[in-house]
């Protein structure tokens, strides 16, 4: 049988928001979200500042503090760091964004398991990579996980900026793997 | 009405083949297309070979066709049964199970608690797949991609990346003790064909689902 990677959802951001919402899980399949080219309204060169995801149900982030997650960063300038968070109100997702320059952005994949299901906690991978450049540009990886601890049906997900940062461009695009 | 993108009389609606026509569909359209069979597949198409569920087994042979340069497993649902276990593979040459103590791997696990575990191995009988056993773990899902087992000239290797928290058995529960990510890599020096890969405990059994795709070779 042919397999796919069939889109559920997708959104290109051309002017500031400060979030991006998208939903379509309706299945117990796996489903994939891709990022690509996530940029910020941060114009402080050394300012650090994270993108986040959430899950919704019914299309509303869930805000609890359920959320954890750890992996590791790993960084062009230096030694890999350890990402750790616990009982977060949202998930980090392991890459840091600096830079104020063109093309200083964020992509990433990550695989969302066992979303649909309410009797199952909520679980992704994260595979992502970024630039900032303070001084120069120096790159980071971030390879890792997170999970929801609650048991509840997950329909899509909230991709936002920590420190108040909009998001001033980038795709956004959820995928059902069939 | 409208289907597979064209408006009018179901015996007006011709045949969807790749390529052949501009009909705008929507994703359950596709995905009934899909489990028709109707939906033909290109060349760079991933192509699910199989699904398995799987519940309280001690083993699991997962078959790797020929025609794929790289094979995807993906689990979700995954579960040891009894605690302190430790999920192992190795590849089926031939019809058996290759036991020789050639298997390399390093595998890295990160915790909530700041923690770092590492196992690696050039002279193992198996590929190890969590670097930690002495906690029980319940997980969510994980992805393992296979190169060149179906290809008689190649060396096979294997990454792999998941996410699991720690949980009562295979009651899930979150008992503070935490949650895990996964990733790592696996070969074996063969250049045979490797027919399928087989999943084992250190103890007791797996519960799970399983999807594996192919990845058509170019």
């Amino acid at each position: 049988m042919a397999a796919k990677l069939i889109q559920v959802a997708t959104e290109t951001v051309t002017s500031a928001v400060s979030s991006v919402i998208l939903t379509g899980i309706d299945s117990d399949d796996v489903y994939m979200l891709a990022i690509t080219n996530m940029d910020s309204s941060n114009t402080t060169a050394g300012s650090y500042h994270y993108p986040y995801i959430r899950f919704t149900e019914s299309g509303t982030p869930n805000t609890t503090t359920n959320y954890h997650a750890t992996g590791k960063l790993l960084y062009s300038g230096g030694t890999f760091l350890n990402i750790v968070n616990t009982s977060n109100d949202d998930i980090q997702l392991n890459l840091v964004h600096v830079g104020t320059g063109t093309n200083q952005t964020v992509q990433g994949i990550y695989y969302i398991y066992n979303a649909y299901n309410s009797s199952e906690f909520t679980f992704c991978t994260i595979e992502g990579v970024g630039i900032s450049s303070s001084t120069a540009d120096k790159l980071y990886g971030g390879q890792g996980g997170a999970v929801l601890i609650q048991t509840t049906q997950v329909d899509g997900v909230e991709l936002s900026w920590s420190s108040s940062q909009t998001i001033t461009s980038g795709t956004f695009t959820l995928y059902k793997v069939i | 009405m409208s289907k597979y993108g064209y408006i009018g009389k179901e015996s007006d609606i011709p045949q969807q083949a790749f390529k052949s026509n501009a009909g705008v569909l929507s994703v359950n359209e596709i995905s009934n297309l899909a489990n028709e069979s109707k939906w033909t597949v290109a060349n760079s198409d991933l192509v699910l070979l199989s699904t398995m569920d799987f519940e309280n087994v001690s083993t699991l042979s997962v078959g790797l066709p020929t025609g794929y340069d790289t094979h995807i497993l993906m689990f979700n649902e995954f579960s040891p049964i009894a605690d302190n276990t430790q999920l192992q593979a190795r590849f089926i040459i031939n019809g058996s199970i290759n036991t020789s103590s050639k298997y390399s791997y390093h595998t890295l696990r990160n915790d909530d608690s700041n923690n770092t575990y590492s196992l690696v191995s050039t002279t193992s009988s198996m590929v190890l797949f969590n670097a930690t056993s002495s906690q029980i773990k319940y997980s969510g899902g994980w992805n393992m991609m296979i190169h060149g087992a179906a290809n008689d000239t190649v060396i096979p290797k294997c990454s792999w990346t998941g996410v699991s928290v720690d949980a009562n058995g295979d009651t899930l529960s979150f008992d503070g003790d935490g949650m895990f990510s996964d990733g790592g890599t696996g070969t074996t020096p063969t250049r045979t064909r490797q027919e399928a890969i087989h999943f084992f405990q250190n103890s007791n059994n797996i519960s799970g689902h399983l999807k594996v795709f192919g990845v058509y070779k170019p």
